[in-house]
């Protein structure tokens, strides 16, 4: 009989609990849990060329680099041979004749006859 | 970890999910754990609002141990039980007496309403039984034979030896059928 009263005890259903319960308890639950923590958002991989950028004052900075590089090259090309001295800015534009370095200076020439 | 893939998930670990901010964990913990010491606190009891005020805190009780607990040091059932056993005893020090006549009986369509009748006759009586035996013998034999632990889980539970659990739930056995032998023919035990 003991056995029998004991396998009736164990699907009393009033041994279970209520959704009521079930859901105080979960919600006890979540509100005692920590929260998982974000992970961190791992560092912003940088490239050589936006460090070079950075290193020279950023992308105005090298604006104005640029720029001056253009008004140099400008004014190079502007003034024509005025600013070269000489006649090497003459024979160097020049497209009728060969030019060679060494017509104009021997240091510029390879002294093949030179003695080691 | 998907949820599917946790309800097969060890207690302790599911724990240790828990801690770590799982949502799903707190979820299947609350449902595989609530139900099995709500049982074990409303047989002690023997009252269905004493019985949830223990399990809920027991289960808080359990949950904010979470972020300490040792994988492998303790099951996680052992602990809870004891919790709820040291609850279910203060409780019972407070309150003397079981009001079983308040315990609403919920709906169950699926049986007769004479089998329905007698199988409450029946689970009274044997909580009726339960109530006179001293807290120790209710206690290890409702973990024995109603809960289904082991003799070497009662005694981790109880912090006694497993001869100690044999002893209480012997004697607390003889007790419920000395309780309840003028009441067999009443609960449909007609023979033997």
């Amino acid at each position: 009989m003991l056995d029998d009263l004991f396998a009736a005890a164990r699907t009393d259903s009033r041994a279970t609990p209520s959704p009521d319960l079930l859901a105080r308890v979960l919600s006890e639950a979540e509100g005692l849990q920590v929260v998982a923590p974000t992970p961190d958002a791992p560092p912003e991989r940088r490239g050589l060329w936006v460090a070079v950028v950075a290193a020279v004052g950023g992308w105005p900075a090298l604006g104005g680099v640029a720029m001056a590089g253009v008004a140099g090259v400008w004014i190079g090309v502007a003034s024509g041979t005025a600013l070269m001295q000489d006649t090497l800015g003459l024979d160097l534009y020049g497209e009728t004749a060969q030019s060679y370095l060494s017509d104009l200076d021997d240091t510029y020439a390879f002294d093949f006859t030179a003695e080691e | 970890m998907p949820y599917d893939q946790q309800e097969d998930t060890p207690d302790d670990a599911l724990l240790v999910l828990y801690a770590n901010g799982d949502g799903a964990a707190a979820r299947i913990l609350t449902l595989r754990l609530t139900p099995r010491i709500f049982a074990h606190a409303f047989r002690m009891l023997g009252d269905r609002a004493e019985a949830e005020d223990v399990a809920q805190e027991a289960m808080i009780r359990l949950f904010k141990q979470a972020p300490d607990w040792r994988q492998g040091e303790a099951k996680v059932t052992t602990w809870l039980y004891r919790v709820t056993a040291n609850l279910c005893t203060d409780r019972l020090r407070k309150t003397k007496g079981v009001a079983l006549d308040a315990i609403p009986e919920p709906e169950d369509g699926a049986k007769s309403a004479a089998q329905t009748l007698q199988d409450r006759a029946r689970a009274d009586a044997l909580q009726n039984a339960l109530a006179t035996l001293p807290e120790r013998q209710r206690e290890a034999v409702v973990l024995r034979h109603i809960d289904g632990q082991s003799n070497p889980e009662i005694a981790e539970i109880m912090q006694i030896s497993v001869e100690a659990v044999e002893s209480l739930t012997a004697r607390g056995k003889r007790a419920l059928a000395q309780a309840l032998s003028n009441q067999r023919e009443a609960l449909g035990y007609t023979d033997g």
